[in-house]
């Protein structure tokens, strides 16, 4: 909810006149869909997809496992409350669902190598395949991106892929890992052999239901100076800075306007930049059952294909 | 499904310094501990309009997360002890408040204004409370608005278009709303 | 005092002025320059500098063409920053009871209503002050019924408050606190002991 309503007190009859008040939706919200007026339509008992609303909200008899929210981060809503779009994001869904019906994305995790095959008209065999560590996967809906690093010919490079992007051929992941840290970006400031890998690594199998890896290599920084101040952002995957940080510098992390202490503890700024988990759980929960419904789908079809083949074959035979 | 059942502004207030607590952010929320805390104890806090307001937001969090996740957990004890100043309240709220409001859908609050002072600063003034206290209502008795003549009238044309929608079959199907004909096209 | 501060100040600017304008002379004189642009008003100069005087005298009857000096660059490019006018008294007027305290008093209120219960006087989105001021000395006798607990103590159970004449309900309450109330049940307090919100 954006505008502050009053509530009104007891003496005039408000309630029953409400309905021929003109609904007056104020200049900043005049090109979106307020969620309400949303809700507001899909529940009301004049439509006539009551019937549909209904199976969608339907708390469904299927399990979702837990860690579905991880493997696909993609799909969680925008988290800042007063900005989301739910109908976009809606539509998103749809339209991130349909592609992974053609582009198998398989799950993976910041650290983990991986290697992708994107089309490009000027490359030799029109495709340009890179292979990297993943150092950073953010994003909501279709704009989700992740971004692979490796070291070419002594070079740093990095590339950031959008996930959705129809350019996209293929994504093989080379070896499934997880790192102590939620972002890589210290790499840059660390020796090359942290980011190289070769180009024509071999795939690492990992059988289907284990529990994903977790690599807990520390890396050791260069001396400074550094891209970013590393020695105020609590990495886990890195060796103390004790070596490289000055006096100065360890008193300045220190100061209250740096700690911020207060923030640890702030219930609203983490209500107004979080979304409801039972929410989450509402979209996790209807991608979930789309997406078995597309799997099937994938099934009957080889299976059809292959009856198709098996009657050409007969044929051929007569 | 929205978060917070009761308006919230999309930035937080900076409240002003005031006695005792200065400005900025983190004097700011020792101020929202100092009202929170008082308003679990007292069940109704008279304050100013922004104060209130304030704390109405983080007094609903805390229940909140009282309410989802018990006593037992760790996370949240911490955040107890953190708001509330003074220890016994932690008690009341799990034992207390967290069944009093357990299956509630609306907002755990209320919040209420009070006429301005003539003369004064101009200050708004307001009085938040949780709802279900002991106390006489801030409110005096509703009375039965059924036999005013607005809503006499609007009863009975309810009671005419249900009629209507009895006999037609077009009304009945509601293919004669514009509503549906905008959401079939 | 606003009078005297604006005449201070505009003393202070006529000083300053002449004091530039003087430098200005002193300097194209010293090399050499006309003296363009020199009105022809006493510079204060107390006959102690009469040779100033003098020598712009001479420079005037002698004028060709016109060029800066640095000082006159660096002088002339500051701005001074200064009223043009004196304020009305309607302006300043304005502006002193323009602030939210005289609206409450000035702005005309076209939602004032009248309490049903005692027909005191407020407006529609506020509650009624003196049913309010009666529930707030009510309360307040309610609290100080509890004694100490109310403040160090707070029950671990939901609080009821019994009146004299609430006593057949005592059975009701088992494992609640119970707080007993010396008096009667005010009237136009309603027994609606523990009944939950909206809920």
């Amino acid at each position: 909810m954006a505008a502050p309503c009053r509530k009104v007190n007891y003496q005039f009859v408000k309630r029953s006149l409400r309905c021929f008040e003109p609904r007056v939706i104020p200049c900043r919200w005049s090109n979106t869909l307020r969620n309400q007026i949303v809700e507001k339509h899909r529940h009301s008992p004049l439509s006539s997809t009551r019937e549909l609303v209904k199976q969608q909200d339907d708390p469904s008899d299927v399990l979702v496992p837990r860690e579905f929210r991880f493997v696909h981060p993609d799909f969680l809503p925008y988290p800042i409350w007063n900005r989301r779009d739910r109908v976009r994001e809606k539509l998103e869904r749809e339209d991130m669902l349909k592609r992974r019906a053609v582009l198998d994305i398989p799950e993976f995790y910041v650290g983990s190598i991986m290697a992708v095959s994107i089309a490009d008209k000027n490359a030799p065999g029109k495709q340009n395949r890179f292979v990297g560590i993943c150092i950073d996967r953010a994003g909501h809906g279709l704009n989700h991106y992740f971004v692979l690093r490796n070291a070419i010919d002594g070079q740093g490079v990095e590339i950031k892929y959008d996930m959705y992007n129809p350019l996209l051929q293929k994504i093989e992941v080379l070896k499934m890992e997880k790192r102590l840290d939620p972002q890589l970006y210290y790499l840059r400031d660390a020796p090359l052999e942290y980011s190289t890998f070769r180009l024509d690594m071999e795939p690492v199998p990992i059988s289907k239901g284990a529990h994903v890896p977790l690599n807990a290599i520390k890396v050791k920084l260069n001396p400074r100076p550094w891209s970013r101040r590393w020695e105020r952002s609590n990495l886990k995957g890195v060796e103390p800075l004790d070596d490289y940080i000055t006096e100065k510098m360890k008193k300045q992390k220190q100061h209250p306007q740096i700690q911020k202490t207060w923030e640890m503890h702030d219930l609203m700024l983490k209500a107004r930049s979080s979304i409801d988990d039972r929410e989450v759980d509402q979209i996790m929960n209807e991608v979930y059952k789309r997406k078995e419904k597309i799997q099937k789908e994938k099934l009957q079809k080889r299976g059809q294909e292959g009856k198709r083949e098996g009657k050409k074959a007969q044929e051929v035979r007569r | 499904m929205n978060m917070f059942r009761f308006p919230v502004r999309n930035t937080p207030r900076k409240l002003k310094k005031s006695f005792g607590v200065g400005s900025g952010p983190a004097e700011r929320i020792k101020k929202l501990q100092m009202l929170v805390t008082a308003l679990i104890r007292n069940e109704r806090l008279e304050a100013k309009e922004s104060y209130c307001l304030e704390t109405r937001g983080y007094a609903e969090q805390l229940i909140q997360i009282a309410i989802r996740n018990g006593d037992r957990h760790a996370e949240t004890m911490e955040k107890a002890d953190y708001w509330l100043l003074e220890k016994d309240l932690v008690h009341k709220l799990f034992k207390v408040l967290v069944p009093r409001y357990q299956n509630y859908t609306t907002a755990f609050t209320d919040y209420h204004f009070l006429p301005k002072k003539v003369p004064g600063s101009g200050v708004q003034m307001g009085i938040l409370e949780l709802k279900g206290n002991p106390w006489p209502p801030v409110v005096p008795r509703q009375r039965n608005q059924k036999y005013l003549l607005t809503n006499v009238l609007i009863s009975t044309a309810k009671e005419e278009y249900r009629m209507e929608k009895k006999i037609s079959p077009d009304l009945k199907n509601g293919t004669h709303d514009k509503l549906n004909q905008l959401d079939n096209t | 005092m606003a009078v005297t501060l604006i005449g201070r100040l505009g003393n202070l600017l006529h000083k300053l002025e002449t004091l530039v304008h003087r430098i200005r002379v002193q300097d194209s004189l010293n090399r050499g320059l006309p003296t363009l642009g020199v009105p022809n008003f006493d510079l204060g100069l107390d006959g102690v500098n009469s040779d100033l005087e003098s020598r712009l005298k001479q420079q005037k009857n002698s004028e060709s063409g016109s060029s800066r000096s640095v000082i006159d660059s660096i002088f002339g490019s500051i701005l001074w920053g200064v009223p043009k006018s004196r304020r009305t008294l309607e302006k300043r007027l304005t502006r002193k009871f323009q602030g939210k305290e005289f609206k409450e008093v000035t702005a005309i209120k076209k939602n004032i209503v009248a309490c049903l219960e005692c027909g005191t006087y407020h407006e529609m989105h506020t509650i009624c002050p003196k049913c309010y001021g009666k529930v707030r000395e009510e309360t307040a006798a309610m609290k100080a019924a509890m004694g100490e607990d109310f403040q160090y103590n707070h029950p671990r159970s939901e609080v009821v408050y019994l009146y004299e004449d609430d006593q057949e309900d005592r059975a009701k309450y088992k494992g609640k606190y119970i707080v007993e109330m010396k008096k009667p049940r005010p009237l136009w307090f309603a027994k609606n002991l523990l009944t939950k919100g909206h809920g």
